[in-house]
């Protein structure tokens, strides 16, 4: 099974970080914004580096903006919607790979959101920074978007988000997190985010 | 002659009818079983049904980072343990950290089938032990302590 992590800062690839990756053996990772320093000792690990940038806007007028030529530099493209607005234009836009299902987001995940995710084939970034916090009503909303989502099979891509080596997550605990919370098989849900993970990047011809 | 000739013949008309019989009920037998075997399998793996006792497991983590001592680790992953399923949930799962080797690098937690998954999500939310940034990495999952020490042993080789 191949491991993907799609949402790494370039802060996390210390040394120590890069030893958490060799354990792990994850395979490919999306730096956000920016260069990696251990990029060579990265690919001598025959781990492939992808760029990635994750746009929050409340407005439609600067989502649109900022969405403008993004393709030109960025393999990876991710949005945190903060308005209703912004939500259906991540929901359908073609330049989009994930959007973002946050503390801040998870309201605008409703069924309209999901019917449009579903026939676009944009998938949803679950942050495990986010997760781990453990709030409730958040807990709560991730159950009701994660089932509905693999129901419709829209792929659900499990991210680190790591600014630290500490906070990098290893499949298998990620996946019993997710099991934990949801109540399905640990099996199922590293099945779920291994191949989500590869449909996203089979979409941009990247896998 | 006749009649021993006739007798052989319903003996083995009889015999031939009571292997058919018997052959039916032990497809029949075969299938039903089939059926309520499959029956029992769905029921375990929505997790309706737990059979048999808790079966102990045991996880082989690597630990990176600044390791601290067995019992804070421990209590670490009791408090995570605890947090993600309250109370009823750490008195089932009762994580344990059987050995923990500071210089290496590993540790093996002690837990049941049953909370396999509580405590897997409770070794990956643990991040800091005593203000000591810790990150386990679980390694392999054993039924046996040998088991989980040949993990260690592979990796540390």
């Amino acid at each position: 099974m191949k491991f993907i992590d799609l949402h790494v800062y370039p802060e996390a690839l210390d040394e120590n970080g890069l030893k958490v990756l060799r354990v792990t053996k994850t395979k490919v990772i999306a730096v956000e914004a920016g260069t990696v320093g251990g990029e060579a000792s990265l690919s001598a690990q025959g781990v492939k580096v992808l760029r990635r940038i994750t746009l929050a806007s409340a407005s439609l007028g600067e989502a649109k903006r900022m969405l403008r030529g993004i393709r030109n530099f960025y393999e990876i493209v991710a949005i945190e919607p903060l308005s209703m607005d912004v939500a259906r234009l991540a929901a359908r836009d073609g330049r989009v790979d994930l959007v973002r299902l946050t503390m801040r987001s998870s309201k605008f995940f409703d069924k309209h959101e999901l019917n449009m995710l579903e026939q676009s084939g944009i998938g949803i970034e679950l942050p495990l920074k986010e997760l781990s916090k453990l709030r409730p009503r958040f807990l709560r909303k991730v159950r009701a978007v994660v089932s509905e989502a693999w129901r419709r099979s829209i792929p659900v891509v499990v991210v680190s988000s790591a600014k630290r080596w500490v906070e990098l997550w290893h499949p298998i605990t990620s996946a019993s997190l997710l099991a934990a919370i949801l109540g399905v098989d640990r099996y199922r849900a590293l099945a779920a985010m291994s191949m989500d993970a590869s449909r996203i990047l089979a979409r941009r011809h990247l896998a | 002659m006749s009649t021993i000739v006739y007798t052989s013949l319903l003996i083995s008309a009889v015999a031939i009818i009571v292997s058919a019989i018997s052959l039916i009920a032990v497809v029949a037998l075969m299938r039903r079983t089939k059926v309520l075997a499959s029956l029992v399998e769905g029921l375990v793996k929505t997790g309706r049904l737990k059979l048999g006792k808790p079966r102990r497991r045991y996880i082989a983590v690597m630990i990176v980072g600044e390791a601290s001592d067995k019992s804070s680790l421990e209590d670490a992953i009791r408090e995570k343990v605890m947090e993600l399923a309250g109370a009823v949930g750490l008195s089932m799962a009762s994580p344990m950290v059987v050995e923990y080797n500071n210089e290496i690098g590993y540790a093996i937690i002690r837990t049941n089938h049953q909370c396999l998954d509580l405590v897997l999500a409770a070794i990956g939310l643990t991040r800091n032990v005593k203000g000591r940034d810790v990150l386990m990495v679980p390694l392999r999952v054993s039924g046996t302590v040998k088991g989980a020490r040949r993990a260690v042993k592979i990796r540390v080789k």
